[in-house]
């Protein structure tokens, strides 16, 4: 009993995360549906991430490109090829690096400023917290694809103006979740305690509204993922996104212009579409998951 | 309940039903009427309106409408020729400043109006008094010196100088005085209120935001009345929605379609496609020389750009056989300058000066010149050490152009240039090729059979005045003294083989400067309803084309109804109309934002 007890307090707070971790993990695997997505999504990051090992860069080359003007699936091509003749498995395989890279990286900015102006307005509240409530409300209400397209046509069309504009689109969900988590702690009395010992609102902030925010933070983030991944998609589909990279998106855009449908090429149009199901199913799942492991009133009978 | 609001409530549901069954009355003949009695004519179009003025316009879609509602003098024929319009004879004086017109006797306006030579002196005399319609006309209007009409049947021009040319080709859409007279600004838009009145033989009557154009056949037009009853264009956001449309016989005549939609309506029942040699060329104008009349700079252009070495050297490792093979799949020709090859006689070919595709040639050339490559492989100017980094700006609604793109960043890449593609909606990217705020964009231009206009917009005399981007004659601020002395003289010269040698020289010389690299002539790619359309007649005659025709609309004019072949669509198509539809709705939702209107792009 006294061997196990650890004595310094680094150790004893490593060691209750390290027990707390392997709780929400057990918890994790009891749902079925969870393991699924995270495999699913294990293999798609794997594959994205060795397109530059499986598929040279230079399949993405138009000068360079050998085959036909749109070829059904054969043995040389297993997706076919599009308009200038390159493989369409190639571009779906190097379209996962962006779509996955802007949907990721849209949703940090997105979680980071969501977090922010969440944990400080419930923690400050008074006229600071009143306004910041009303300014997400306000994004919230907001048609979120018509202002992205407004302000993609206003900024221009590049990879970080589509990160910035999702961004902006998607932070107002998680300021409303993270104010709400942070006045349930702020009441309960080893807040007070804290107060009461000097700690001051970054103290407070960071040492104890974060770490218990921080759950609830991680698995709305997952489920922002696929919205991110389909909002960049649409856009890049309805011609927004940045014309010099491949995204999941931009290669159906260029499919409709270039007449896949009129030309019934089922192989340019089904790769891209079934990835951007894939992924956004496997964030799906994942997040679902991670949801219930962090609310309990979700898990059911489980619980 | 009261009965009070009871009462109420019935009346109110009364109205209501009223309301519903006027509507419905309103709406039913109209819909009868077009499905039963009239022969319509449906054209797919994309293209906003932007003014039904015949003087102010400059966009294809009422290019066409204006060249149906009204007649010129001296038609442009099937072969480019010129053909007697509304005059059926004319003279030239021996001095060339002096031309007699006779004009058609017997000819009516659409609404019963006769026309006659008064009219003609009028339209004239609106581009010579008129400030504003000679302005956007100062080209053509500022050789004119007087214009009258001695009696109903005869019409002087006089000409400050000689330009046989510009008399016979240039279109001046002839407008009724009596209806023009009673404008109080004939240069303002809405100067036309619809029903137009013209003497052509279709007037547009009607016209409806991103629905539809309606044009109603003139049923006693000199020449006989159209086979049509009625010519409608009908919007369609996406040629893919427009070619569904055509499978379902919902519309007759598309253009516009990309080699993969011509090869799915290629063989179909019913549907004829017609790959004809196009007027278009496509370009990229080269930020080099924004300067006014006065010298004073303007925008902001990188420097390397003014060295024609550099600009030699990115013309040379542009392939435009691989451009015409690739991207439009063979369905056109590379370019050489600014007359397609369609008009044989003025085309030019390149003659010994035609640069060969080579990329190390072109290497060479840059090396040669001092342009070192620094640690990042791009080259450095010699002096400044500014890194030849380029802005290359496209229209964000053309796809062709993407992809050119693609292959030309590729291509400049090698030679140790930074390029940085960005696609700009029309409108803007318009404003910032006049402001000068670009390195290279994207151009093209729709060329008439008398290429006087095409150079014209290459001469010192059109440089702007002032630096705001507002005065938009030059094409790319080329100035070039040599240059303008052949215009000068190929404007008089009457003896077409004289001319054509000068307007060759003319482009050898913009070739060499390379203030713009024309890439390709782009085919017309177009498709009609053949069970229900018949006789067309097309331009030029042999191997022509239906939808883009100049000087007189004569596919339109001649089309004949082929019988009862209305279809209906087939079940295999639904699909792809549900699709059409969702992209339809969806563009609907965002339309503001989203205009993929052809603009700027699609000029005449």
């Amino acid at each position: 009993m006294t061997t196990s007890t650890p004595t310094s307090p680094r150790a004893l707070r490593r060691a209750r995360r390290r027990q707390s971790f392997a709780r929400s993990w057990a918890a994790y695997r009891a749902q079925r549906t969870g393991m699924i997505g995270l495999v699913l999504l294990g293999a798609i990051v794997l594959l994205a991430l060795a397109a530059p090992v499986l598929v040279d860069e230079s399949a993405l080359s138009v000068t360079q490109a050998t085959g036909g003007r749109m070829e059904p699936p054969s043995a040389e091509y297993p997706l076919g090829t599009d308009e200038v003749g390159r493989s369409v498995l190639a571009l779906t395989l190097w379209g996962s690096r962006l779509s996955l890279l802007i949907g990721l990286t849209a949703t940090v900015v997105a979680i980071v400023i969501g977090t922010a102006v969440g944990v400080t307005s419930g923690h400050v509240g008074g006229w600071y917290g009143w306004i910041a409530l009303r300014v997400s409300d306000w994004f919230m209400v907001l048609p979120s694809l018509v202002v992205a397209i407004a302000l993609l046509a206003v900024l221009g069309r590049s990879m970080a103006t589509t990160i910035l504009v999702i961004a902006l689109v998607s932070w107002s969900g998680t300021t409303r979740l993270v104010r709400a988590q942070t006045l349930t702690v702020q009441s309960r009395p080893y807040l007070e305690r804290a107060r009461a010992l000097g700690a001051g609102h970054w103290h407070q902030m960071t040492k104890h509204l974060l770490p218990n925010v921080l759950p609830l933070v991680l698995a709305s983030a997952t489920l922002l993922v696929p919205s991110a991944i389909l909002m960049e998609s649409s856009l890049a589909w309805l011609g927004l996104g940045d014309p010099n990279v491949v995204s999941w998106g931009s290669i159906l855009n260029r499919a409709s212009d270039n007449g896949a449908v009129s030309a019934h090429a089922w192989w340019y149009l089904l790769p891209p579409g079934l990835a951007i199901l894939l992924v956004v199913l496997a964030f799906m799942m994942c997040g679902r998951a991670l949801e219930a492991v962090f609310n309990p009133r979700l898990r059911g009978e489980s619980a | 309940m009261n009965p009070h609001a009871l009462t109420r409530r019935l009346l109110a549901a009364a109205a209501a039903l009223l309301t519903a069954a006027g509507a419905l009355a309103v709406t039913a003949p109209g819909a009868a009427a077009q499905e039963e009695a009239t022969d319509s004519l449906l054209i797919a179009t994309n293209q906003e309106v932007d003014t039904f003025n015949p003087f102010k316009r400059r966009f294809v879609i009422t290019y066409n409408t204006s060249m149906m509602t009204y007649e010129t003098l001296v038609r442009m024929g099937t072969d480019y020729e010129p053909v007697p319009g509304l005059a059926t004879e004319w003279e030239e004086s021996e001095d060339g400043l002096t031309w007699t017109f006779t004009i058609r006797e017997g000819v009516e306006w659409s609404d019963g109006e006769p026309l006659t030579a008064q009219d003609v002196a009028y339209t004239y005399n609106l581009l010579i008094e008129n400030q504003a319609i000679r302005d956007w006309n100062i080209d053509f209007a500022g050789n004119l010196v007087s214009a009258e009409a001695p009696d109903d049947t005869t019409f002087i021009l006089t000409l400050a100088q000689p330009s046989p040319w510009d008399v016979l080709t240039r279109e001046v859409f002839i407008v009724p005085e009596h209806i023009w007279s009673e404008f109080p600004d004939p240069s303002a838009d809405d100067a036309n209120q619809l029903p137009l009145v013209g003497s052509g033989p279709f007037q547009v009557t009607e016209y409806q935001t991103d629905e539809f154009i309606r044009l109603e056949a003139n049923e006693n037009y000199w020449d006989g009345a159209p086979g049509f009853d009625e010519i409608v264009f009908d919007y369609y956001a996406e040629t893919d929605a427009a070619v569904a449309a055509l499978e379902a016989g919902e519309v007759d005549i598309v253009n516009g379609l990309n080699p993969a939609q011509m090869e799915a309506l290629e063989g179909q029942d019913g549907i004829t496609v017609n790959n004809a040699q196009g007027r278009r060329y496509v370009s990229l104008t080269i930020n080099y020389n924004s300067v006014t009349q006065d010298g004073t700079a303007f925008g902001n252009g990188h420097p390397a750009l003014k060295d024609p070495v550099v600009r030699q050297a990115m013309h040379m490792a542009i392939d435009k056989a691989a451009l015409v093979d690739r991207v439009l799949d063979g369905n056109g020709q590379p370019a050489t300058s600014i007359i397609p090859e369609i008009f044989e006689q003025y085309h030019w070919d390149g003659g010994d000066s035609l640069l060969e595709f080579d990329i190390d040639a072109a290497n060479a050339l840059l090396d040669e010149a001092g342009y070192v490559r620094g640690d990042d492989g791009i080259r450095t100017m010699p002096g400044t050490g500014e890194r030849l980094s380029f802005r290359f700006f496209q229209h964000a609604d053309n796809t062709d152009y993407a992809t050119v793109v693609q292959f030309v960043t590729e291509w400049w890449t090698e030679l140790g240039l930074e390029i940085k593609p960005e696609a700009i909606e029309q409108g803007t990217l318009n404003d910032m090729a006049y402001l000068g705020e670009f390195d290279i964009a994207f151009s093209g231009w729709g060329v008439g059979p008398n290429p006087t206009e095409q150079l014209g917009m290459h001469t010192c005399a059109v440089l702007p005045t002032l630096t705001d981007g507002s005065e938009r004659s030059s094409e790319n601020n080329y100035c070039n003294t040599e240059f303008d002395r052949i215009h000068v003289r190929q404007k008089v010269e009457s003896d077409p083989d004289a001319r054509a040698l000068l307007i060759k020289e003319q482009q050898r010389l913009l070739y060499e400067d390379t203030p713009v690299i024309y890439l390709y002539y782009q085919n017309v790619l177009e498709a009609y309803n053949s069970d229900k359309i018949t006789g067309m007649v097309l331009q030029p005659s042999e191997g022509g084309m239906i939808t883009g025709q100049q000087g007189y609309a004569w596919s339109y004019v001649t089309a004949q109804p082929a019988g009862a072949a209305d279809d209906e669509g087939t079940p295999a198509w639904v699909w792809i109309t549900v699709a059409a539809a969702a992209v339809v709705v969806i563009a609907g939702g965002v339309v503001f934002a989203l205009r993929r209107r052809k603009t700027a792009d699609e000029r005449e």
